[in-house]
């Protein structure tokens, strides 16, 4: 049996999803969750240790070398580049359908794969971004410094262009009428690399750093992982404790909104998966396509301004502080959300990117259908293995949420003993991490019932 | 506020918190459970099977049926669990021409023509997989389909 072009895959990618978490197990996170929360507030340490300029353990300086190395930079924006192009192959030239591998590349190993990338070894998408990478190619045939653009990024946007460009994406994916049409496919491919290119030729390399959503989202979750510099000045690489790294991530306006984005539109794609939304909501606006976007769209915004809504109204319940102060205390606290963002989407996503990730791998192997066999790739099998252990799978998925919760609830109390005055240590983090009870509560929820 | 007291506090904030939200789900366990398999016409009896799953009586494994009248498909959402290998039938009754898509490993498709027709199918990954009406439009059920 074939399909035909312009069928609607769910995610993009089609295919079947989960099996729900069993109850019980749903459960026992919860408890876990909630008991470790209160431990860490009542017993945790009383003075900040989560330091961004910690040194951490060095690595042999030949290792900051190579990875700024010119040679470097070329070699990992060739791969991005490279790959990139390929993937434009299957999107421009080849046939529609499951065998085409470009929305795959899109929706699985571009936006799930970029997650454990980050996680595993920091912000190398810095490098191998083929937006990046065309813009260095660009500023070295203008011979300009990519650090500097025609003007200087305002500052007051910080990450709000990031933060549209990625709810940009996850409506695509999750609301939009044709997230896997290869029209679609093809404006993101162009649309993204004009947007970077051009945008970091006028604004500098901040560009990158500010108003791309894939490197911000890249930025954010590398923020958790092992590696770090040991100072601005002194660029040796070191190993440090990931909460102490991701202390260091840079506050700036709009923080909160990307991380609101991320957590909101994963959960929203769990709640599109529950009984209520296929049997209530659907019964709306079955047999009216352009109704179900709406529903969708507005559904998605819900979901993450009520994440966002909750997060800053709970960073704020804190007595202690000035007006100024408190206003900026969502923003001094947002980092707290990424190990709970990592956690979350690396449970509703695991099968997903291992499954559908195979998949895209075979798929690309001929991505003009002529029977090309790269690599051998195209001739291999996907393995199951991972759904066909459902109850392993159940338990790593509620280990990922609970592990980024925990995680989570003790970058805020570190950072609240940091800021708060000293009598309002326990009480000003409480709204904050009953929030994140209640996050973590739903998103343990949603996939024992999404 | 000492500390004992606030610890005490959040004992008991802890609690409430506890028991308040962990009830939510086990709330909607059960509502999901009675409400779902009988969608069209709840069923007194626990022995009494509801109207619409066993309409077909020679067809051994799950059953699905389904409508799809005057640019509406029924049901939308239904629930159903089966095994992995299980024959799955679904017997469509239509008075248009559509397309239903089975979002399984892999993916497959059935021709739907005005009139009433059944297709079979069974499904070999472990997974939630969802039958869903292309034209028309609509996710009709979803099956659990467990090892």
């Amino acid at each position: 049996m074939t399909l035909r072009d312009d069928v609607v895959l769910a995610h993009g990618v089609g295919g079947s999803t989960d099996l729900p978490v069993p109850l019980e197990y749903a459960m026992v996170g919860a408890a876990w969750a909630l008991s470790v929360s209160f431990a860490v507030l009542a017993l945790a340490w009383r003075r900040p240790r989560l330091d961004p300029s910690t040194p951490g353990v060095a690595l042999p300086a030949w290792v900051a070398r190579t990875i700024d190395s010119g040679a470097a930079h070329a070699v990992l924006g060739v791969v991005g580049v490279g790959f990139t192009a390929w993937v434009a192959l299957a999107a421009f030239g080849g046939e529609p359908g499951p065998t085409n591998g470009a929305p795959g590349a899109f929706y699985v190993l571009l936006w799930v794969g970029i997650v454990p990338l980050s996680l595993l070894c920091g912000h190398v998408w810095a490098s191998l971004s083929p937006a990046r990478a065309l813009h260095r190619a660009a500023c070295a045939v203008l011979r300009r410094d990519p650090a500097v653009g025609v003007w200087t990024y305002p500052a007051r946007l910080g990450y709000w262009p990031a933060a549209l460009g990625l709810l940009a994406f996850v409506w695509t994916e999750l609301a939009s009428p044709d997230p896997g049409a290869l029209p679609t496919v093809r404006v993101w491919l162009v649309g993204y690399l004009a947007y970077g290119v051009v945008g970091a030729l006028l604004f500098g390399r901040r560009w990158f750093e500010r108003a791309d959503p894939f490197d911000v989202y890249a930025a954010f979750v590398a923020a958790l992982s092992p590696f770090g510099r040991r100072s601005p000045e002194d660029r040796r690489v070191v190993l440090r404790n990931p909460l102490s790294n991701l202390a260091g991530l840079p506050v700036d306006a709009g923080i909160v909104a990307v991380v609101a984005v991320l957590l909101g539109s994963t959960a929203f794609d769990s709640t599109t998966g529950t009984s209520w939304w296929l049997t209530e909501v659907q019964s709306w606006y079955a047999g009216t396509p352009a109704l179900g976007v709406a529903y969708r769209t507005l559904g998605l915004l819900a979901m993450i301004g009520l994440v966002a809504l909750v997060f800053v109204l709970a960073a704020r319940a804190t007595g202690g502080l000035t007006g100024v102060q408190r206003r900026a205390m969502p923003g001094e606290l947002a980092h707290s959300l990424v190990p709970i963002v990592v956690g979350y989407v690396g449970a509703h996503y695991l099968t997903y990117l291992v499954e559908k990730g195979q998949r895209t791998a075979i798929a690309l192997a001929d991505p003009l259908d002529r029977g090309w066999d790269v690599l051998g790739v195209g001739s291999l099998e996907v393995s199951y293995w991972l759904s066909e252990h459902p109850h392993l799978l159940g338990v790593l998925k509620v280990g990922l949420v609970l592990t980024g919760h925990v995680l989570g609830v003790i970058a805020a109390h570190d950072r609240c003993i940091r800021l708060l005055p000293r009598a309002h240590h326990l009480t000003g983090q409480l709204a904050l991490m009953l929030v994140m009870v209640g996050y973590t509560f739903l998103g343990l929820f949603l996939l024992f019932a999404g | 506020m000492t500390p004992p007291r606030t610890l005490a506090a959040l004992a008991i904030i802890g609690l409430l918190a506890l028991t308040g939200c962990a009830q939510d789900p086990a709330t909607d366990v059960t509502n999901a459970a009675e409400v779902e398999p009988s969608t069209p016409a709840p069923s007194t009896t626990a022995d009494t099977p509801p109207p619409s799953a066993t309409p077909t009586i020679d067809a051994e494994g799950l059953v699905i049926v389904v409508s799809i009248a005057k640019g509406q498909v029924r049901p939308l959402g239904e629930a159903h669990e089966a095994k992995v290998g299980e024959t799955i039938t679904v017997d469509v009754t239509s008075d248009t021409e559509d397309e239903l898509h089975l979002h399984a490993e892999p993916e497959e498709t059935f021709e739907v023509e005005a009139g009433t027709q059944s297709f079979t199918f069974e499904v070999d990954v472990p997974g939630s997989v969802s039958l869903e009406s292309h034209e028309v439009g609509g996710t009709i059920a979803t099956i659990d389909v467990r090892p």
